[in-house]
């Protein structure tokens, strides 16, 4: 039996990541506009509608260099090795809020998956990140927004707030998934790894998600 | 059959030490065994399809380990994952334990568990499922120096 049949597959057959939702919202769109309406009203996102960036290289001399997308000048930088430097043009190009994470996000190849908050604060962004321009910016994005939650006291010690905090943070990419760019496909690896973690949530820590109420208990709270 | 051995490059590291602990799953068997090699670290708190090592530190003579206090984010292990590993064979992997605990001066007791519940099959080899727990190994982390 195939590994991704199990994991991967976010076929109509599977039981909904949304339950609540799925009866009336068919597709990824409805879904991401729906996420987007209802469930980021003052958190982080995107500052602005991402633009192609300008090709600074000509100095204004009239040279009719053509305007490299924002993707190719994040792929130019992973092909080259730059990995710190894609990591950087992709805050600037996708107009990340990167604020409340302490120092610079930065690649470490010892960092599983896609990326890693610590306690203190620090971002680090693992090699996975690396499979596409909008795949690292959204990664980016969901680090971000777990500074933000530590930043604002929404991340503690307490059993759920893990998990709650990583729903928070899949539905922030998920809302700004157009925005990123990103694939049916990787939509549906962000999916899949929220209903993943929504399942774990006890059903009252799922209430209020789906009341679009993120906060995490008391560390001390039963 | 495997085991699970931790070392670290010494016994005592400064308060903003990476701490970089090294785990390394070996094949003692005889027979080659098709293995989940991808060793990620998260919470045990997290869905099982996304971690395969979790670490129990405790400080001094507590009992219960400290909270894993960071935020990964792994998806499902792919089939590249899968390793054969060869009689004898090990894999290794090292983790900047600091990037994952908000560790303080003390003594400390760190073991894993390493765990694979994915079904997996590569031709005829399907992959080991189950649990294999490390001996601890200690630490300590030395007062921050005063500014």
């Amino acid at each position: 039996m195939s590994l991704a049949l199990i994991f991967l597959s976010t076929g109509p057959a599977e039981e909904p990541p949304y339950p609540s939702l799925h009866r009336t919202l068919g597709n990824h769109d409805d879904l991401t506009r729906f996420v987007s309406d209802h469930f980021y009203l003052g958190l982080p996102r995107i500052r602005s509608p991402p633009v192609a960036a300008e090709n600074k290289g000509g100095g204004g001399g009239g040279g009719a260099k053509k305007a490299l997308s924002r993707e190719e000048e994040i792929l130019k930088l992973i092909k080259a090795g730059d990995r710190n430097g894609a990591i950087l043009k992709a805050i600037e190009l996708y107009n990340l809020d990167v604020s409340a994470i302490k120092g610079t996000p930065a690649y470490d190849k010892l960092v599983s998956g896609e990326g890693l908050t610590s306690p203190d604060g620090k971002v680090t962004i693992g090699d996975d990140a690396f499979s596409s321009p909008g795949w690292l910016a959204s990664s980016i994005g969901h680090e971000a927004l777990h500074a933000a939650q530590l930043q604002d006291g929404r991340w503690n010690d307490h059993p759920e707030s893990r998990g709650l905090n990583e729903v928070e943070a899949y539905d922030y990419e998920i809302a700004n998934a157009s925005q990123n760019g990103l694939s049916d496909k990787e939509v549906a690896e962000l999916t899949s790894r929220r209903e993943a973690e929504y399942k774990q949530l006890p059903q009252s820590a799922r209430d209020r998600v789906d009341n679009g109420d993120y906060t995490p208990p008391a560390k001390g709270d039963k | 059959m495997l085991s699970l051995t931790l070392s670290l490059p010494q016994r005592s590291f400064a308060p903003d030490d990476t701490l970089p602990l090294t785990a390394a799953l070996q094949n003692t068997g005889a027979a080659p065994l098709l293995v989940n090699a991808r060793l990620a670290l998260n919470a045990p708190s997290a869905p099982a399809v996304f971690r395969e090592v979790e670490l129990r530190i405790t400080r001094g003579g507590d009992a219960a380990p400290l909270p894993f206090q960071a935020r990964v984010n792994i998806g499902a292990p792919q089939p590249e994952s899968f390793q054969l590993l060869a009689a004898g064979q090990e894999i290794t992997r090292v983790y900047h334990v600091g990037s994952y605990y908000g560790l303080t001066a003390g003594l400390y007791s760190v073991a894993a568990v390493y765990s694979n519940r994915q079904d997996y099959e590569r031709g005829s080899e399907r992959a080991w499922q189950g649990e294999v727990v490390s001996d601890a190994v200690t630490f300590e982390i030395g007062a921050a120096r005063p500014a």
